[in-house]
């Protein structure tokens, strides 16, 4: 103990009497712990930690795979689900989530939009999660009978309802006598049995159909078995599919299950003739393993990065501990003298290595901390909320492991450096220079930089030209002064005729407001999070037929593509007269599909088939549009049929409107009109947002990426430089003595200036075949990120390369003017 | 005490090997004073630090107290030269960020001698030197004969048999040289046995016995 406070009081003293040496490594790795544990506090939150369910490992997810269909992954319809129900005993519970209805909260000071979630009762006992105040639902609460869903005329009793924590806290005060209390959702009574813990969300992967800022559940009415199976059809986002969590028994393996499964998809196949025909098979995967799945390209590449910054700080660290190693030979020989051991040695510099670590470990939890908050701030969706994201144990232990380790590594290198040769730091002959073998380690760690730097600068350069690509594609619309909305129709405004009406009569007091140019509905804008396909095929064909065409499915009323700022390239839009009338069944299609259906030739005229409520209708092509990327900038395009928003009248629809007049104004003008059309019931009127957004949203986990990885690239580089100053530096003193004589001898200063620089730009040259190499199977490894630019983009690479260059030169030019300035008397006398 | 049967010392250089030492036959009873002279190359230093234990690298036979050196592991030779031998340079070698007094302590504290005694060793030795007052100044604090005279005391603490003393007045002026091999031939007369390595006659003329070097071979002893 007495022993190691001494090492601990001479390594402090040491320390604070070169406090160049102390701060520079401490904040170096400060930052690259910074760095790489706020990147690290993500990831675990996203990837590592399990959500806060019983026993998460537990559950599963089941999708539809229809191979036949080139569809990997499918929504598993209702019906299907009562079969699995029955026929597997691998899991302990099935829970089928069909998704989300957006509605109104009446009956608190104001009426606001809620999203109510819907799943058969025993989803919260399938998850394992209870309620926070209340209960959850009771097994088949709220579920109609057979005798009751046969009976027209029964009244249901107000249906239970569980409210999200946060709707709770916002919307109740946290009141817990809110339970049992009976509100109005979109006009329907419901029984608040319960709310739910603050930490719940429910897990899912994107392509489920159900989003994840669900503000409260109620149980699906109606039990899967009850549900119709579309004839020969796969709708697959109607109410009729969803998402299937199941929990396993604690005796069954993963693989078990999927035999299990294996074996009722073959009955399916054998049952159901689309099934057979489309090659149905049910993939059972781990629920937390799947719902994390799309995050992680992003993530890795962060990690990528980051850990390439924390490597380059730690060879960094490793340079300035092997600096000092060189200078304080002299040192160590004496203390060898005095009696020292080469254990105790050693043991004085780790300690040292050690404080540095530690140093730059706490400081570096400590930049953690606001890192994570400015990570999260411009992160794009996908990732979670800064409260959600803590500094645990085990992001502790990697700093603590990332810090001290690097430390006590190159600690110990420079420990055995110092160490190596005890006698001749004090006068005895032998070979000089001993530190030739520091001095090689310390350019290979320069080197090393260098390659990292490159690859770093290279994997934002790419990020860049990505991003680039993505703002240059033509989305299929002008996002520029256009508003959009959101409306939640209550069921008291109508039927499918009455909610035209409504939608026609508020899109005509729009169009009134001064400034409104257009305005026009939508099911689901583009690049919102609306997935709407369907089936369909040519006139003449059966619906058994249309399996293999998919298309993007919109209702949307006459004038939306005069807002949207679309083009039509053939025929007409919708009339006023067909918004609000059947009669008539008549569909716009893309150019895409117009492509597929009339090669060549005039797709207008031509008649095309498709669902509409489970059932196969054909409808007149009356025009063709450009094609719009809905879901990703990135995708090459979809067909995509429009049909009139009257012919199948959603609840949940989107407005366009571009106007000339400023957001705000607008707004108030809408929210206004939307007031004055509201009967009994309010209207739900929500999410103004400008189509701006919508871009800048799908822009953003390219920006993030771009900007993260640029912002480490620009650390690295500085770190590089920093790194390539020092032994550059080192290396003119050594030679300083030379120098000299060279210049006593009449050595130009050019000379000596080019071959110090000469000195700096050949480790560069080697760092940038090695960092070409590293940014190429980075670029491969996370590939999917790029976007318009290929992973060995030239011009990207060799502007780099120059920028790099550039860097050395800067890096290398303050010791080279050193060394070319040396006054060769002086330098004769320099040991 | 010492006793050098053949000794030689070479580095790997060009495919072929300098020779630092060469042949080196000496024996050196307790009690003597022993100057070691030659020219800059001559292999001084590297025998010095062969007789110092800090370089076990070498061929041929080095008795030492009747231990075969050159038979010892580094921790047995560490051992040894812990117990028997203490260190005075001609740059000093006193360490920078240590005070006086620290560095009288910490040839104790690498002996894993208890603190208190350690206390008592340093106050007694700082007393003995007459540099109390000095003890809580830095190296670069002190004049050159002052900081040669904390290596004195320091390479004493220990209370060594031998000695070894590298250019001990090389870094000094005449009157300060004099005072500190004053203080070498004090502990000569004290039974400690001390070998320097120098240049200068006057101060090799405070040695029993002269050894000359030159090109690694031992050409005269007188």
């Amino acid at each position: 103990m007495d022993r190691l406070l001494q090492d601990l009081a001479f390594a402090f003293r040491s320390l604070r009497r070169r406090p160049v040496v102390a701060i520079v490594p401490v904040f170096t790795l400060a930052l690259g712990i910074g760095a790489s544990t706020a990147v690290f506090s993500v990831f675990d939150s996203v990837l590592l930690t399990p959500p806060p369910y019983r026993e998460p490992d537990r559950l599963v997810l089941l999708w539809h795979r229809l191979p036949a269909l080139g569809i990997a992954r499918a929504r598993v319809a209702a019906p299907d689900v009562a079969v699995y129900r029955e026929g597997a005993d691998a899991f302990e519970g099935l829970a089928f989530v069909a998704g989300a209805d957006d509605s109104a909260l009446e009956g608190t000071d104001a009426t606001h939009h809620v999203r109510v979630g819907v799943a058969t009762p025993n989803l919260f006992r399938v998850l394992g999660v209870e309620a926070q105040i209340g209960r959850t639902f009771q097994p088949n609460e709220g579920v109609l009978s057979a005798a009751q869903l046969a009976d027209p005329d029964f009244q249901a009793a107000p249906g239970p309802i569980l409210l999200g924590y946060e709707i709770w806290s916002q919307r109740f005060g946290r009141d817990e006598g809110v339970v049992g209390r009976t509100l109005r959702f979109g006009g329907a009574p419901r029984l608040v049995v319960g709310v739910l813990p603050p930490d719940f969300e429910l897990l899912l992967p994107p392509g489920t159909g159900v989003p994840t800022d669900i503000d409260a559940w109620t149980p699906l009415a109606i039990p899967p078995y009850a549900f119709r199976r579309p004839e020969g059809l796969r709708d697959q986002d109607s109410d009729n599919t969803g998402a299937v969590i199941g929990r396993l028994r604690p005796d069954v393996s993963l693989d078990q299950a999927r035999q299990q499964m294996a074996i009722l998809s073959s009955r399916q196949r054998e049952a159901i003739p689309q099934y057979r025909e489309a090659g149905l098979t049910v993939e059972v995967v781990q629920l937390q393993d799947d719902a994390v799945q799309h995050a992680k390209p992003l993530l890795f590449a962060l990690m990528g990065a980051v850990m390439f910054v924390l490597l380059i700080a730690c060879s960094n660290v490793g340079n300035i501990l092997l600096a000092r190693a060189s200078d304080r030979r002299e040192e160590m020989a004496v203390r060898a003298a005095l009696g020292a051991g080469r254990g105790r040695l050693v043991r004085q510099v780790l300690t040292e290595a050690g404080l540095l670590g530690l140093g730059g470990g706490l400081l570096g939890v400590l930049c953690a901390t606001w890192a994570v908050d400015i990570l999260l701030a411009f992160g794009p969706t996908g990732l979670p909320s800064s409260e959600d994201v803590k500094i645990s144990g085990s992001v502790l232990s990697f700093a603590a492991i990332a810090g001290v380790g690097a430390t006590m590594i190159f600690g110990s290198m420079s420990a055995m450096a110092m160490s190596r040769r005890r006698t001749t730091s004090l006068g005895a002959s032998g070979p000089r220079g001993g530190g030739g073998r520091t001095q090689t380690l310390r350019r290979g760690l320069v080197i090393w930089e260098v390659a990292m730097s490159f690859a770093l600068l290279v994997g934002a350069g790419l990020m860049l030209r990505t991003s680039a690509s993505l703002q240059r594609v033509d989305a299929g619309f002008e996002a520029d002064g256009l508003l959009t909305l959101s409306v939640a129709l209550p069921a008291e405004v109508g039927g499918p005729g009455d909610r035209a009406r409504f939608v026609d009569a508020f899109e005509r007091q729009i169009r009134e407001l001064p400034g409104t140019e257009a305005v026009g509905t939508v099911g689901g804008l583009p690049l919102g999070d609306v997935v709407f396909r369907q089936p369909y095929g040519l006139e003449g064909s059966t619906p058994d037929e249309w399996s293999g065409n998919e298309a993007n499915f919109r209702v949307i009323t006459s004038e939306y593509f005069a807002a949207m700022g679309t083009r039509l390239l053939a025929g007409r839009s919708f009339t006023p007269a067909e918004n609000i009338s059947e009669d008539e069944r008549v569909a716009i299609v893309d150019a895409k599909l117009a492509e597929k259906l009339a090669p060549g030739g005039n797709a207008v005229g031509r008649r095309i088939g498709f669902p509409l409520d489970g059932d196969p209708i054909f409808a007149t092509i009356v025009g063709v549009a450009e094609d719009v990327r809905f879901h990703d900038l990135r995708e090459t395009g979809r067909e995509t049929i429009y049909v009139p928003y009257r012919q199948e009248a959603s609840r949940a629809i989107s407005m366009a409107v571009r106007t000339t007049r400023d957001s705000q104004t607008s707004i108030t003008s809408i929210q206004e009109i939307a007031r004055g059309l509201s009967g009994d019931v309010p209207i739900p009127v929500y999410a103004f947002r400008d189509m701006e957004s919508f871009v800048s949203r799908a822009l953003a986990p390219t920006r993030f990426a771009m900007g993260v990885i640029g912002f480490f690239a620009a650390v690295a580089v500085g770190l590089a430089a920093v790194g390539l100053f020092g032994v550059i530096s080192y290396a003119v003193s050594r030679r300083t003595r030379e120098f000299g004589i060279r210049l006593a001898l009449g050595a130009p200063t050019r000379r000596v200036l080019s071959d110090v620089l000469a000195g700096g730009l050949g480790l560069t040259a080697i760092g940038l075949v090695i960092g070409a190499g590293l940014a190429f199977a980075g670029a491969s490894a996370t590939e999917t990120l790029l976007f318009g630019v290929g992973r060995a983009d030239l011009p990207t690479y060799g502007l780099v390369a120059i920028l790099v260059l550039a860097v050395t030169i800067l890096a290398t030019w303050l010791p080279a003017r050193r060394a070319a300035s040396v006054e060769p008397l002086a330098a004769l006398k320099h040991e | 005490m010492i006793r050098l049967k053949g000794i030689e010392k070479s580095y790997p250089y060009k495919g072929g090997r300098t020779w630092v030492l060469r042949r080196i036959d000496l024996e050196i009873a307790e009690g003597d004073f022993v100057t070691i002279t030659g020219p800059s190359g001559a292999g001084k230093s590297t025998l010095l630090g062969i007789l110092g234990l800090l370089d076990g690298a070498f061929d041929g036979e080095y008795w030492f107290v009747d231990e075969p050196v050159h038979a010892l592991k580094p921790k047995h030779r560490n051992e040894l030269h812990k117990a028997y031998i203490g260190f005075v340079f001609q740059q000093y070698h006193l360490i920078d960020d240590l005070t006086v007094y620290e560095n009288l302590e910490i040839p104790l504290s690498y002996r894993d001698i208890k603190k208190s005694e350690r206390q008592a060793t340093v106050a007694d030795i700082l007393d003995r030197f007459n540099i109390v007052g000095k003890k809580d100044l830095f190296p670069n604090q002190l004049s050159g004969g002052q900081q040669q005279q904390v290596a004195v005391a320091r390479a004493m603490i220990c209370q060594p048999k031998l000695i070894l003393a590298d250019e001990p007045t090389g870094s000094l002026h005449s009157s300060q040289g004099e005072k500190i091999m004053q203080m070498l031939k004090t502990l000569n007369d004290e039974g400690t046995t001390i070998v320097q390595v120098t240049h200068d006659p006057n101060v090799a003329a405070y040695g029993d016995r002269q050894i000359n070097l030159a090109d690694g071979w031992m050409v005269d002893e007188g």
